[in-house]
């Protein structure tokens, strides 16, 4: 007889099964097309067999064994160190990606959905100036390129267009070797970069590994000693970052990018939302304001709006942000307790303005607004465009 | 239709049928999440963890010495991969110390308090019971696979298994009311 525990039991275990067919996929199209390098146990040779039995049933050959172990490993540990100087990855690792024209990337987000990236290096300066990104089946498809981009949110069937490159998405695959480069340059004292060599656990070859630290972000670049170009990616933590990738699982290098990727074809059926944070009647008035003081009322005027259930205030505010439609209407904010100093950070379009909130729920959460402060027809004002990551569970 | 044993499907793999993988995969990926999350609380790092020990079980199936055992040797594998994340999360968590105190693992965000609870009670119960409960309603409720993953007799099983949900039932006040 099925109990009450039983059922949320079930429902407990439910959770395992998502992404399990894609999960699935990967994983089989990450193994080895042949198991031929491997016998069974059933057929262990009979030398091996003798030096186990031999060896690891006395006592002294065991010490002894275990004495030369460590000796071996910790020579390898030497030489290898000594074999790596530390800027020797990055150095030609960013002489290798100058010879990369295009770049094709498949990995996972932060919610375990698949991804797929396409960039286009700007041989002039470097960068990958033009970007496309298609998280599958929901999420977000975005085109961007230095004269405009366009971003059709899937799951609110609505499609907006910018007439800018959207710079803060770390799905652009150069970004995070710009970072790189920049960090290695002008290192600032707060993050740690670790190069070692070890032997990846997917190819079963040597690679070397760049281990990057910083107060925001923690990820390991794989590195293939050939070709001194990066194979894989893992973010360990993005703390706060406008970012979607969470692995790059598969790199193609200097691919030809399908036709007409970057091009804004919109389906007549989608909503097009072109003027919405170009639009003057949107946002709020900064007249007479520092561009700080402003970020820091817009914020405190979305929260108290989204507190009170004025959506017509907070759509008007923050045209681009449907927490109204599902989030807030389910779990409501009740609570401002603190809108922060407001800051700009590297890579963000605006000012960051950290506010934290309770929610009907009594969790306290800090989320950072992107608050961009413009001069339309001679007026100032400014809008919330973004929010700076996920929230912060404080409390 | 038989379904295959795991036997038969090792076989099948030895023999260069791939697919077979993706069989044991189905068969046995849900539990192995299910061990990682317990370690991770954290879906996304229990689905990668997860892959990484099914990674490792495709290349090391050759030290297999029983195919019928293949439930319980994966466990082992899952257990020993969350031992090396504890270890290398208390690493970075060490030389993060100053950078960002606030950081911890998060958990995956509720959407059901009550489930929520359940599962942070599961967090509380000994390491075998809560495999145990893995293992029945994650294999088709079945007591004998669920006894086999875990290598004890049906009789050992299910006094595991009747431990484990009496002491969720204690720890969910709420369930005894719901029974009424």
């Amino acid at each position: 007889m099925k109990t009450p525990l039983d059922n949320d039991l079930n429902k407990v275990y439910e959770s395992f099964n998502q992404n399990h067919n894609h999960l699935r996929q990967t994983l089989m199209a990450s193994l080895p097309d042949s198991m031929k390098q491997q016998k069974q146990a059933g057929r262990i040779s009979h030398a091996m067999a003798f030096t186990r039995g031999t060896i690891m049933k006395n006592r002294i050959t065991k010490l002894a064994a275990a004495a030369v172990i460590i000796v071996l490993v910790s020579l390898g540990v030497f030489l290898m160190n000594k074999s790596l100087p530390s800027a020797y990855a990055l150095e030609q690792t960013f002489k290798a990606l100058q010879s990369i024209a295009t770049v094709h990337v498949i990995g996972t987000d932060w919610d375990g959905n698949r991804y797929e990236a396409w960039n286009k290096i700007n041989p002039e300066t470097g960068k990958a100036e033009w970007f496309c990104i298609d998280q599958t089946p929901h999420g977000d498809k975005v085109a961007s390129t230095p004269k405009g981009s366009c971003v059709w949110d899937k799951d609110g069937n609505v499609v907006r267009l910018t007439n800018r490159i959207i710079a803060t998405n770390d799905s652009r695959y150069a970004y995070i070797f710009e970072d790189l480069s920049s960090r290695m340059s002008n290192p600032s004292g707060d993050e740690k970069i670790t190069i070692y060599r070890e032997k990846d656990e997917i190819s079963a070859k040597e690679v070397i590994v760049i281990w990057v630290v910083t107060k925001m972000k923690d990820y390991k670049v794989y590195i293939d000693p050939a070709t001194k170009l990066p194979i894989r990616m893992h973010f360990v933590r993005a703390d706060n970052m406008p970012q979607i990738c969470k692995t790059v699982d598969h790199i193609f290098y200097n691919v030809e990018l399908p036709q007409g990727m970057f091009d804004f074809e919109i389906p007549d059926e989608f909503i097009k939302d072109r003027s919405s944070l170009e639009d003057p009647n949107k946002g709020m008035s900064a007249e007479g304001l520092t561009q700080e003081e402003a970020s820091a009322l817009i914020a405190e005027k979305y929260w108290k709006a989204a507190i009170a259930g004025d959506w017509d205030t907070f759509r008007r505010l923050a045209p681009v942000d449907e927490s109204w439609k599902t989030g807030f209407r389910k779990n409501p904010p009740v609570e401002l307790i603190e809108v922060k100093q407001p800051y700009p950070e590297r890579g963000c379009s605006g000012l960051i303005v950290p506010c934290i909130v309770r929610f009907k729920d009594g969790k306290v959460e800090e989320s950072k607004a992107v608050v961009n402060y413009r001069e339309i027809h001679g007026k100032r004002s400014c809008i919330i465009v973004a929010w700076w990551g996920k929230p912060r569970l404080i409390k | 239709m038989t379904i295959p044993s795991d036997r038969e499907l090792i076989q099948a793999v030895f023999a260069g049928e791939k697919a077979a993988y993706e069989k044991l995969y189905d068969r046995y990926a849900p539990l192995v999440r299910a061990i990682c999350y317990d370690t991770t609380r954290n879906l996304a790092d229990a689905q990668d963890l997860a892959q990484d020990v099914f990674m490792r079980a495709y290349e090391k199936l050759g030290r297999l010495r029983d195919p019928d055992r293949f439930g319980k040797w994966i466990v082992g594998i899952a257990r020993l991969r969350c031992r090396e994340w504890r270890r290398q999360r208390l690493r970075s968590q060490n030389k993060k110390i100053g950078l960002n105190d606030a950081q911890t693992v998060a958990p995956d965000p509720p959407n059901d308090s009550r489930i929520e609870q359940l599962r942070k009670m599961m967090m509380v119960l000994p390491e075998k019971e809560r495999l145990a409960l893995h293992a029945f309603y994650l294999q088709g409720k079945s007591a004998d696979n669920a006894r086999r993953i875990m290598g004890l007799s049906r009789s050992g099983f299910y006094r595991v298994l009747e431990r484990a949900r009496k002491r969720l039932e204690q720890l969910m006040p709420g369930e005894q009311e719901n029974i009424r």
